[in-house]
């Protein structure tokens, strides 16, 4: 099953799925206040994959 | 309009500085490659999530490339729609509640270059996002199912950006009348909401819609020839100068000195 599965084809949308994952995560530790606790941003950032980062950047970040 | 310039490039700044630069292009483009991505492994898919008696055939017809983008526009039409209503719903009202925007007032800078620096920064990320994650779809789809032509592809894009314009305006013009982020998204998408499920209904009646607009772009990648096109791209094109219009008329009645 595995096998049949091109992953070259598939490896673009990992990569930015990392990326998004770990920009979200900088973005977060960097800001020195989040609306919620920061633990639980981190959670949900590394949980839920690709809903979690745009829930952080929509919802998340604090408006100064 | 002098401002102008500088106000597009704080908006620049400002969407540099909160991320929205990074990570909308990127959930379009995971956006886009989803789509044919799943219609080319659907087979696996299937087979994977079980539940097949035993020895059944899955013979699915491959879609064609026409098919497939069709389908991607259709993401667009919802997941991407939600997305850019979320995105652009606080850049109004962000710089009312935090109070940045009596900085602005006291400025020689009209309601028009505020309001147009606004939709013209919004809108060319959202054309950059939107293009380059659908050449991306059609890059993939050219490669797993049949090669579309160039020239149906930015037909749809073309009719699908000038939908973007009005979206943008219509976010912008509800944002300078609420003041919560969440009321602002729920209006923009029950009025979009609105609007599709009158289209869906009585398509006979709302040939002038721009929701149509969306229809027609699908159309685009599979047919040369599409049904009434200047009648909804004339009505987008005025309601959205209407919407921008009304925003600006309505900036110029706020109370700066309070909330």
């Amino acid at each position: 099953m595995l096998q049949e599965i091109n992953w070259s084809l598939l490896m673009p949308i990992i990569v930015l799925q990392v990326i998004l994952m770990s920009f979200a995560l900088w973005n977060c530790f960097k800001e020195e206040a989040v609306s919620g606790p920061k633990w639980m941003w981190v959670f949900i950032i590394i949980v839920i994959n690709i809903i979690g980062p745009i829930l952080y950047f929509i919802a998340g970040r604090k408006n100064k | 309009m002098s401002g102008m310039q500088v106000l597009i490039q704080k908006e620049w700044l400002e969407s540099m500085r909160n991320g929205k630069w990074i990570w909308l292009p990127i959930a379009f483009a995971i956006l886009a490659m989803s789509q044919p991505l799943t219609m080319y492994y659907m087979p696996q898919l299937l087979e994977i999530a079980g539940g097949l008696p035993e020895g059944a055939v899955i013979d699915i017809p491959a879609p064609s490339g026409e098919e497939v983008l069709s389908g991607v526009l259709s993401q667009y039409t919802f997941l991407g729609t939600l997305l850019f209503v979320l995105a652009a719903m606080n850049v109004i009202v962000h710089e009312r509640n935090n109070g940045s925007i009596i900085f602005i007032s006291v400025r020689p800078v009209s309601a028009l270059s505020y309001i147009l620096s606004k939709w013209i920064s919004l809108l060319v990320l959202y054309l950059i996002s939107f293009m380059i994650s659908f050449v991306i779809a059609w890059y993939y789809t050219n490669i797993l199912f049949s090669m579309v032509s160039a020239a149906k592809l930015f037909g749809s894009i073309g009719i699908y950006s000038i939908w973007l314009c009005f979206l943008v305006a219509l976010v912008l013009s509800v944002s300078t009348f609420l003041k919560s982020n969440s009321s602002i998204a729920g209006v923009s998408i029950g009025i979009l909401a609105i609007l599709a499920l009158a289209s869906e209904l009585a398509p006979v009646y709302m040939k002038w819609s721009p929701t149509q607009l969306q229809s027609q772009a699908v159309q685009a990648l599979q047919q040369t020839i599409i049904s009434d096109l200047w009648l909804p791209i004339t009505v987008t094109v005025l309601v959205t100068i209407f919407l921008l219009c009304l925003a600006i008329w309505r900036m110029k009645q706020w109370d700066y000195s309070g909330h």
